[in-house]
């Protein structure tokens, strides 16, 4: 950390009146600029130790704010790069702490502060004398938390894992619309109708998309298993060509690889609504007997899931959209909502190593319940009604740690 | 193999996604991974295309159920193909197209030798190892304590090369190397080199004595020579444009008046050379602009308006009147006037700032005042409440009885044209008129007629002026254009064919909600009996129906009131609800990337069952 010397303009002193100061604001008591910790090497701090007239009240304040300017060299032109006001807890510390961001690595900086009243009058500036530059460090600091609990949820996904290999017997609740799977394409069969998959209208890069693929494989095996027909009309091209590789090894696996047929997965179009066109009226034409909805959905769910109960087909769906999850709920017979969705691979696998994620996957909700917990606790804790004080205040900012730092890293 | 490397790749760009997150120095790397990612869906595209072209052509040939709409498909999708990727009848993009100038095709290498500018000073070395901005990147470079630019330096370099460093003694440097790199002074205004699309650029119609004098520059080099004799040849190209009629007063701009001429025998404007944005701005502007009409003069009018049909009921009159006064006050112009004669604030050059501070100034100011405050004397605002007044008194005639009259300096006299400018013609002011009677009552076809005669005159100038305009241009980047450019066959598509089809489909959504909702609230058991009251008070309280049932409810129970009641169950029942799916999806997301990127679950790629 860099430690700098104030440094008050010469003119501020030398330049008074007899009656009447050049200034009339006091200027920062002094300031320092450092590297900003663990950031990409674009952001300096700049500590303000706050101005003899600046206090907390008073309407107006005598000071509203300070005025940061940067420079590449000492008493060089030096522009604005941004304003600071001071808070409750700046004026406790008697100093302020500015980020400058959007630097360039390495580079030397000075910097300049002045107080600035209410009437728009700034005080005399106090400037860095020497240089700061900002450097990059191998962690991003922001992401601290974030990086933190990812490594807790991962590492007991692995655990659970770990330990689902060594045996341990490892429970999960049924999943009504997954059990449902081999009823609907049993259905199909009996009915001499095909299935029709939709594997949602995003691309292959989208997590939902892949949980619903994954899904896919398993439908597409039990299809084969029952010489039911499959149809995957996709309105991306990658998803095409990655759900024909799961439907081909699907009846490959279930020992039909003669009734896999590459042009029953095929792709449609990229627009949301002309795929949902070609779907609605597909169905009604050919009135499949099991539509499976599993991936990413907007408006067109409910288009698709009332076309489907037009038709009279057994309907199962599944996506990670909160906003289509009631629509798919009010006209499916089957919906896995959210994380049923993404636990779906696992269910209907049964492999062990799979059933351990999903046991990992609680560990993560311990953690989220006990933040839960702490941070109601701590804005109930930090009511002045309740205990009032310094103690109070200590609990009022360990809340807003909890929401600002540790909730919202990296956001 | 055929499974493993996919899933090596997945596991990869996903370890280098998640990394990139968190150490800064990666962060590029997450960036390129997501570049691969769309390359990859831009050429996956072609498989999809295909895909669907052999299916459709297949369901034709077969002569299955349907097969006319895979004509349709088909049709529609060759069609749209075919002009987005050819971009046919789309306009080039006007920020490339450099109008009013004529380009000849000139490598940077080419460039002649005594036009390389150098000045004292180094190239600073940044600390991250950042190059020299990539629009000056092949021009410039650092010799023997010299600092050279090869090639007329444009503003944008000049901008991106002041950027570059921080400190007062580079900008200096740059600004001085601005000044040294910049074509002669008899040149300068028309001449320009672009090294980004490797251009000499001429704007207007090249005389002879430029032609020499540019030639002259570079006598041994064939290249330049030819790049100077083809602009010469491009840029005196006539352009002829058949006028029905000109505009009454028309008279042709001082710079236009070089190049461009009325041939009253075959009724055609000639241009010569191609027609620079301003050059059509002031072309176009042909017509007075509006003036305040009052006391007697807008009597007049309105007699004169009334005695083509019937007389003006009272809503019209106020409506008449409200319109006239909108035009602009001698007031607001003698404040425009005397504001553009104030002395201004300006930006110091780094070089007066280095000045400054070897000087040893403190605390340097970065901006300085240029001039001298210029007010409008009593003279000179009588002549502003004059021509306001006269309709006869020119624009041309004020300014120079204003200089007559006392100090008035170029930039007032710029800031009177742009004043009138910016304001409507009379046609406009007109048309307005004949817009707002008609909101209050009718007009008789003369009196419309009356009223937009004049307007109708300035739009069809102003459409032989663009047609004169694009006329004298020589596109230069064809394709360069938005595809679904405005107008563009594209674009017709577009918005008439493709957006009513899918606001079609969408529409369906308002039926289905009330078919699923019809559902889901039958009262058959406590949950659904729940869901139907939920959503009873829902939809009756964002109704004005709902406010107005229970507006009876005094304040202190406002509580229970339909409308609080709704937002109350908004914030915290479904918001809670919400979030807890949301926390689970989130803790879904996270154990199946894991597990995808472990290769624990391979069934997407069909491993596992394979």
């Amino acid at each position: 950390m860099l430690v700098l010397l104030p440094f008050l303009a010469a003119t501020a002193a030398a330049q008074e009146d007899d009656d009447e100061p050049l200034f009339p604001l006091s200027p920062p008591e002094s300031i320092r600029a450092a590297d900003h910790p663990w950031d990409d090497g674009t952001q300096i701090d700049v500590y303000i130790k706050l101005s003899l007239d600046d206090v907390p009240e008073g309407d107006p304040k005598p000071v509203t704010h300070y005025v940061i300017r940067r420079s590449g060299e000492y008493g060089g032109k030096y522009v604005d790069v941004g304003l600071a006001v001071p808070e409750k807890r700046d004026y406790h510390a008697g100093e302020l702490k500015f980020v400058v961001e959007k630097l360039e690595r390495g580079e030397p900086y000075f910097v300049r502060v002045a107080a600035v009243g209410s009437d728009g009058e700034e005080s005399a500036y106090v400037e860095t004398t020497e240089p700061v530059r900002a450097t990059r460090e191998w962690f991003s600091g922001a992401n601290f938390w974030m990086g933190l609990i990812t490594l807790l949820i991962g590492a007991s996904v692995v655990g659970f894992i770990l330990l689902a290999r060594r045996g341990i017997p490892l429970r999960i609740r049924k999943i009504a619309g997954l059990e449902a799977v081999d009823e609907a394409v049993g259905r199909a069969t009996e009915m001499g109708r095909p299935c029709l998959f939709v594997p949602g209208v995003q691309d292959i890069n989208d997590i939902q998309t892949v949980a619903g693929l994954t899904i896919l494989s398993r439908v597409a095996r039990t299809a084969a298993e029952y010489d039911a027909r499959i149809e995957v009309p996709t309105s991306r091209s990658l998803v095409m060509t990655t759900a024909r590789e799961a439907v081909q090894s699907a009846y490959l696996a279930a020992g039909r690889p003669d009734a896999y047929h590459e042009d029953n997965i095929y792709y449609v179009t990229d627009e949301q609504f002309g795929y949902v066109a070609y779907l609605s009226g597909h169905m009604v034409r050919e009135k499949p007997a099991a539509c499976f909805y599993m991936g990413s959905f907007f408006a067109e769910s409910l288009i698709l899931a009332e076309t489907g109960h037009s038709i009279g087909a057994i309907q199962v769906a599944g996506t990670a959209q909160p906003a289509q999850l009631p629509f798919f709920v009010a006209a499916c017979d089957y919906t896995l909502i959210g994380e049923e969705f993404f636990a779906a691979s696992a269910y209907l696998s049964g492999d062990p190593d799979q059933l351990g994620s999903l046991k990992g996957q609680d560990v993560g909700k311990v953690i989220v319940a006990v933040l839960l917990l702490a941070g109601c606790a701590l804005v109930t804790l930090a009511s002045p009604a309740l205990i009032g004080g310094s103690l109070s205040e200590w609990f009022e900012f360990a809340g807003e740690y909890l929401r600002d730092t540790v909730l919202r890293a990296g956001t | 193999m055929k499974r493993t490397v996919p899933l090596l790749i997945t596991a990869t760009v996903g370890f280098v996604l998640i990394i990139s997150r968190f150490i800064p120095a990666t962060v590029g790397w997450g960036e390129v991974a997501s570049v691969w990612f769309d390359i990859l869906a831009a050429i996956a595209f072609i498989l999809g295309g295909s895909n669907l072209l052999k299916l459709q052509l297949k369901k034709i040939s077969d002569r299955t159920a349907g097969w006319g709409y895979a004509v349709v498909t088909l049709a529609a999708f060759l069609v749209t193909l075919t002009v987005g990727l050819l971009k046919i009848g789309s306009p080039p993009a006007p920020d490339q197209e450099f109008f009013g100038e004529t380009f000849a095709h000139l490598e940077l290498a080419d460039f002649p030798e005594t036009q390389v500018a150098s000045v004292d000073g180094t190239i600073p070395e940044k600390a991250d190892g950042a190059e020299l901005p990539l629009s000056v990147r092949r021009q410039i470079r650092e010799q023997n304590g010299r600092v050279l630019f090869r090639g007329w330096m444009l503003r944008s370099q000049m901008r991106d090369l002041l950027d570059f460093e921080d400190t007062l003694r580079w900008q200096c440097t740059v600004e001085r190397l601005f000044e040294q790199a910049q074509p002669p002074e008899e040149l300068a205004p028309n001449v320009s080199y672009y090294a980004d699309h490797d251009a000499l650029g001429y704007k207007g119609f090249m005389s002879d004595e430029d032609r020499d004098r540019l030639l002259e520059l570079g006598r041994e080099n064939a290249a330049w020579q030819h790049a100077v004799d083809e602009i010469y040849e491009t840029s005196r190209r006539t352009t002829r444009m058949p006028v029905e009629q000109l505009p009454a007063n028309f008279q042709i701009a001082a710079s236009l008046e070089p190049v461009l001429e009325y041939d009253a025998e075959h009724k055609e404007l000639v241009l010569r050379g191609p027609m620079s944005v301003a050059q059509r701005n002031d072309l176009a502007r042909q017509f007075p602009a509006a003036k305040p009409i009052g006391g007697e003069d807008r009597a007049a009018f309105l007699r004169e308006l009334e005695s083509l049909g019937e007389p003006l009921n009272e809503e019209q009159r106020a409506a008449f009147d409200r319109a006239i006064e909108s035009v602009w006050t001698p007031e607001q112009l003698v404040l425009a006037l005397n504001g553009a004669g104030a002395a201004k604030e300006e930006d110091k050059t780094a070089c007066e700032m280095l000045e400054e501070m070897q000087a040893g100034v403190r605390n340097i100011d970065p901006q300085k005042t240029v001039g001298e405050d210029v007010q409008l004397n009593p003279r000179q605002e009588e002549l502003v409440e004059q021509f306001a007044r006269d309709a006869e008194f020119t624009p041309d005639e004020l300014i120079e009885q204003m200089r007559e009259a006392g100090t008035f300096n170029d930039a007032q006299a710029a800031e009177l044209r742009r004043f009138l400018n910016q304001g409507s013609t009379v046609g406009e002011q007109n048309r307005t008129l004949d817009r707002e009677l008609l909101k209050h009552g009718p007009l008789t076809p003369a009196q419309r007629d009356f009223l937009l005669q004049d307007i109708r005159s300035q739009l069809a100038w102003r459409a032989t002026v663009a047609e004169l305009f694009f006329a004298a241009h020589l596109v230069k980047y064809k394709w360069s254009g938005e595809y679904r450019a405005e107008g563009s066959p594209f674009w017709w598509m577009y918005e008439y064919l493709f957006k009513p089809l899918t606001a079609t489909m969408f529409a369906l959504l308002a039926f289905y909600v009330a078919s699923a909702a019809f559902r889901a609230f039958r009262a058959k058991n406590v949950e659904a009996i729940l869901l139907l009251g939920t959503a009873f008070i829902i939809l009756l309280g964002r109704t004005f129906a709902g406010v107005w049932l229970t507006a009876w409810i005094p304040d202190e129970l406002a509580g229970l009131r339909i409308e609080n009641l709704t937002t109350y169950i908004m914030q915290i029942f479904t918001t809670a609800g919400n979030r807890a799916i949301m926390i689970g999806i989130a803790l879904g997301i996270a154990s199946t990337s894991l597990k995808v990127l472990l290769g624990v679950d391979r069934s997407y790629l069909g491993s596992r069952e394979g």
